[in-house]
């Protein structure tokens, strides 16, 4: 058993596949739950005339037992032999694609579930698009209800096609295939007699198959700055270490502005440090006296980063409120902010067919996925996703509420 | 990174979010574990200079344990301890009682709150709950809003991501802040050792039996325990949160096994 | 620059055997290296079982502080027979505490490290992994492994087959373990290796009678002795020189007279019954059982509240625990009237700590030649076997280069001398 790790992995496919079930079968088959859950969610199952219903035991609310599906995105731990986990169950259903996207945020890996006998329907799509948003890199696709269909491979192959097919389009490729029926507990953690013909892992093996999320403490520094204390008589600048490190004498410059300066000191409370690297929250302090605030991103010469006010963006947009092009937005990326515009959409996606629509149009609706221009108000420091992650994603808010999230997959000029 | 330290910098940076974000905030203090586990964090984000209240609702029912450890360490590490009475209530004779948790709770506690956010106009506060406490907890969030009735709408809680929280509070609303969610409670205690932080004598086991949570005195009931230092409460969580199972062979390996054991005349 | 260390623990050695080796002139460079730096017997653990022993060598304290008790476990309720893996381990190995200290370590084929769980370096995980796919952390080790052709372990259903293409296969396995060895010690960076070599224990449970007697295969068997002893000379060429080197061994072994079956007869004395109608197996011993042991013997009362039919009272279990033992000693052999069992303990005389409950009642160390197993309701008490070796406590070996061994007296004490 590995203490030091803890995998945080989400489950997300469409309403009524199987998440929840998924999850209380991974509990119950590795004996991550005590005994008076068990003997409640077997009560429960009985007093509804059913056979133990997994599900129950992810159910927290009474509202989602009453219509069986799951509106919130919802943590559970447990563990292996091998290590801890996370399991974030987001909700299927469409009106709940924003707490969907709570959920997969957080997470390292994802598991996207698919119905055997229904096959694969548009929140699969659609979630696996937004897995590819996310940036989410390891996914193991589980196709559920085995049971339905017979154990059926040539089902299974179908579904696999099918599926492989789509995710290949979105940039998406998943570690494996896995057939399963969480239900009657095959190829959960047990591996399946009625399933003989698959060889591959148990979604329990495959999970300690999966890697932990390293903090990039390779790559030139990348600090965007939370805030600056006045400590005792120090100035203590403070953020969170996106990439690389961070040292004392290690010459540094301070963007947008460009200011170059040298770390005096890196700062931990009752703790005499030298270096801090990516992952931690950092304090520092500089040789000159600098004016730093929060929003400034502390790189060092070599971070392949740039100052920029219009670039090009995948959006998810996640609010009920309908969005028109000439909207001024509140722009959020790392801990900088600023207000902006979207100048242009280039088109828009159908998140669940990945058709293009909508050559030019001027709205933007929940649930839509565009390629946009965006102008800034003022320069930000920024990057595209496959370079620096922290300074390639952002969020839209207006009114104080979060409305949307994308990535930066080009820096014009 | 281990796991420890990641909820730690992650906590930090929550702790540092919340307070750039609103700064007429403060820290709910019960003294249990989990909130001084928060107060050292926040310790740590502010070395040592915490720029804000740190609140602790009395209800004049608490073990004197707890007073004496309030007091000791509000005077050691040098906090700004704001402690509210819901003065009224107790005037009107309102105790803590176990066979009314609604009134006490509600007078002593919420009630009590509200006071002191309308007193002192805190706009968000930290508090040190766990996502896994309760199944109702797993679905909070790490900034939560609450309306004046501190009413929680769970179904249109805000989106989060990528570590951008709602950075506002609404007309009549406050943020709760959650730096702990993500940590267990294995996690607190193996935290709590690392670091050394003090706890009051409570949690450990006399005679048997020891206080797994800390409120009011009158509503705790103390659990069986022999565990009376932290090694021991941390083995003691291992082996009450892990099932018996775990360390053991799962079915599909252990025929493979039991086939090599028996060619060696092990089984 | 950090002074490397390097433990080669090879299962079984006797003491005795290797000064019967060295005094026939018999593998040289151990012989050299033991007579330059000292020689020593050492104590293994109760039960003196492979799994225990290294376990208990990993984490330098008892079994009562690491919750290793044997191979096979029981879940008492409901009752169920498990099989142990590493994860059961309560107590940091000494590579984890190495290894937080941040040294780079390299652990090849203990047992009881299954899973493999991460190392700041390469665990190859050893005795029970069941497939060469999941040995190793990082996992993508185990195909460096595969390419090198790695075998975790000699199938020892095949001493049943051939007995020569058995012991031809040990001296392949084994010369492979150190070969691969050799090339991590020079192409990887590392401050602590550690390599079991397995092999030896099995040639004494299927070879004794050859060692001693001079049987069939004693050549074939003093052959893999002196490939062995080849290849600690050429490891210890390929370590620098100031590096600290030591051999140990987990436990003894001698003749093997005839295997003890204690349940059947615990069933003869009337402490185990099973119910009239059921098949006879542990799953189905009936609740007037007083006790029922599992491999090597671990004697388990039938506790009202802990056990699934458990019917002894908390209040009786002292007076019926020291019943039991009378009986235990008075179990002899009928034919010479020698004791079969040698010590009788109390969990609480010889273990101490947290899983002292994850313990046997009672734990009886058999006389010598009497193998302890726990067969159920077929055959009879005694019986000779296939094998003609088994394990002893108090003759295992240790042995060092630059480390002073001279405190250790049991196995449970090394850990602190190579951590210190």
């Amino acid at each position: 058993m590995n203490e030091f790790e803890r995998l945080k992995f989400v489950i997300v496919g469409h309403v009524d596949h199987g998440k929840s079930t998924l999850i209380g079968r991974l509990l119950y088959d590795t004996n991550s739950l005590k005994k008076e859950k068990i003997r409640e969610v077997e009560q429960k199952s009985g007093e509804l005339g059913r056979d133990t219903e997994f599900a129950f035991v992810m159910d927290s609310f009474k509202e989602e037992q009453d219509q069986g599906i799951t509106i919130d995105t919802a943590q559970v731990f447990f563990q292996t032999a091998k290590r801890k986990y996370v399991i974030i169950d987001a909700p299927g259903h469409v009106e709940f694609v924003k707490n969907m996207v709570t959920g997969a945020a957080q997470a390292e890996a994802a598991l996207l579930i698919i119905d055997a006998e229904e096959g694969v329907q548009q929140q699969t799509k659609r979630h696996a698009y937004i897995l590819h948003l996310l940036g989410l890199k390891q996914v193991i696709v589980v196709v559920n209800k085995m049971d339905l269909v017979t154990y059926s491979q040539e089902r299974f192959e179908e579904i696999r096609g099918e599926i492989q097919t789509f995710l290949k389009s979105v940039g998406v490729e998943p570690l494996m295939y896995i057939p399963i029926s969480a239900k009657n507990g095959d190829n959960i953690v047990a591996v399946s007699t009625s399933l003989s013909w698959y060889d591959g892992l148990t979604v329990c093996d495959a999970l300690d198959s999966l890697k932990c999320r390293k903090p990039i403490t390779d790559k030139p520094l990348v600090l965007p700055v939370q805030d600056v204390y006045k400590i005792s008589s120090k100035r203590i600048t403070a953020g969170k270490i996106a990439e690389g490190k961070i040292s004392a004498g290690q010459p540094i410059i301070v963007l947008p502005e460009g200011q170059k300066t040298v770390v005096k000191s890196v700062e931990k409370f009752l703790e005499n440090v030298t270096a801090c690297s990516a992952g931690e929250s950092a304090g520092f302090t500089t040789n000159d006296p600098l004016f730093i605030e929060r929003g400034n991103v502390v790189c060092s010469e070599d971070t392949k980063t740039a100052v920029r006010s219009t670039f090009k963006a995948h959006v998810f947009w996640l609010a009920k409120i309908e969005f028109e092009i000439d909207y001024k937005l509140l722009f959020r990326c790392a801990t900088q902010e600023s207000l902006c515009q979207i100048v242009k959409i280039e088109h828009k996606i159908d998140s669940s067919t990945l058709e293009r629509i909508d050559g030019h149009a001027k709205k933007l609706k929940n649930l839509e996925v565009a390629e946009i221009v965006v102008k800034t108000d003022k320069p930000l420091v920024i990057s595209t996703f496959n370079e620096i992650e922290e300074l390639g994603r952002f969020v839209f808010e207006i009114n104080g509420n979060l409305c949307a999230g994308g990535i930066i997959i080009d820096m014009a000029n | 990174m281990d796991r420890l330290s990641e909820l730690e910098n992650q906590s930090i940076f929550i702790i540092r979010e919340g307070y750039n974000r609103f700064h007429k905030v403060a820290q709910l203090w019960s003294i249990g574990k989990d909130s001084t586990t928060l107060l050292w964090l926040i310790r740590k984000a502010f070395y040592g200079q915490i720029p804000f209240p740190v609140l602790h609702l009395d209800t004049g029912r608490k073990f004197k344990e707890i007073y004496e450890f309030r007091d000791k360490y509000a005077k050691e590490w040098k906090l700004n301890l704001i402690i509210h009475k819901n003065q009224e209530a107790i005037g009107r004779g309102i105790t803590c009682n176990p066979n009314n948790a609604l009134e006490c709770c509600g007078e002593l506690k919420t009630n009590a709150l509200k006071q002191a956010i309308e007193k002192h106009k805190f706009r968000a506060l930290y508090l040190g709950i766990r996502r896994d406490e309760h199944g109702i907890r797993a679905k909070e969030r790490v900034f939560s809003p609450r309306n004046e009735n501190f009413h929680w709408d769970y179904k249109a809680q805000p989106l989060e991501m990528w570590d951008h929280y709602k950075a506002q509070a609404e007309n009549e609303e406050h943020l709760r802040i959650h730096p702990l969610l993500g940590w267990t409670e294995l996690d607190i205690w193996e935290y709590i050792r690392r670091e050394n932080i003090p706890v009051t004598s409570l949690y450990f086991a006399v005679n048997g039996k020891r206080y797994r949570s800390i409120g009011c005195e009158p509503a705790c009931v103390p659990v069986d325990s022999q565990a009376d230092t932290i090694d021991k409460i941390i083995d003691e969580l291992k082996t009450t949160t892990v099932a018996e199972r775990a360390g053991r062979a799962q079915d599909k390996e252990s025929s493979y096994m039991m086939q090599k054991l028996r060619s060696l005349g092990y089984m | 620059m950090q002074i490397k260390t390097f433990v080669l623990g090879i299962d079984g050695v006797p003491y005795t055997f290797l000064q019967k080796q060295f005094a026939k002139g018999a593998m040289p460079n151990l012989k050299s290296i033991c007579e330059k730096n000292g020689f020593q017997q050492m104590n293994s653990v109760f039960p003196t079982i492979s799994a225990v022993a290294w376990a208990t060598y990993m984490a330098g304290v008892n079994p009562a502080r690491h919750n290793i008790m044997g191979f096979i476990d029981r879940i008492p309720n409901p009752f169920e027979i498990t099989i142990n893996t590493g994860s059961g381990r309560k107590a940091e190995s000494i590579w984890e505490a190495l290894s937080k200290k941040g040294q780079r370590v390299i652990v090849i084929n203990v047992p009881m490290t299954y899973p493999p769980l991460p190392v700041n370096g390469i665990l190859v995980s050893g005795f029970l992994c069941p497939d060469i796919a999941r040995v190793s952390y990082p996992a993508d080790f185990s195909r460096y492994l595969q390419d090198k052709g790695y075998c975790i372990d000699v199938d020892a259903q095949i001493a049943h087959e051939s007995r020569l293409t058995f012991i031809q296969q040990l001296q392949h396995v084994m010369k492979n373990r150190f070969d691969i060895a050799f090339d991590l010690i020079r192409e990887r960076e590392w401050d602590f290796f550690q390599m079991v070599i397995m092999e030896t224990d099995r040639l004494y449970h299927f070879f004794w009678d050859d060692l001693e007697d001079g049987h069939e295969y004693s050549g074939q068997v003093q052959t893999f002795f002196e490939q062995l002893d080849e290849k600690i000379g050429i490891l210890l060429d390929k370590l620098p020189r100031n590096s600290r080197v030591l051999f140990l061994s987990d436990h003894g072994f001698c003749r093997l007279n005839s295997e003890v079956q204690v349940n059947n007869w615990l069933e003869q004395t009337g402490l185990l019954k099973f119910s009239a109608d059921g098949k006879k197996n542990l799953q189905n011993y009936a609740p007037e059982t007083v006790c029922y042991s599992l491999l090597p013997g671990r004697i388990f009362l039938n506790l009202k509240g802990r056990e699934e039919r458990g019917t002894i009272k908390k209040e009786e279990y002292g007076s019926v625990r020291n019943y039991v033992k009378d009986v235990l000693a008075s179990f002899k052999n009928p034919q010479t009237g020698e004791n079969i069992f040698a010590r009788i303990f109390d969990r609480e005389e010889i273990y101490e700590g947290p899983y002292l409950e994850s313990a046997a009642d009672i734990i009886v160390h058999p006389s010598r030649g009497y193998d302890l197993k726990s067969r159920v309701g077929e055959g009879d008490i005694f019986n000779k076997c296939f094998m003609n070796g088994m394990h002893t406590y108090s003759d295992a070996f240790i042995s060092g280069i630059n480390l002073d061994v001279s405190t250790v007296k049991t196995i449970a004490d090394i850990k602190n001398i190579l951590t210190a």
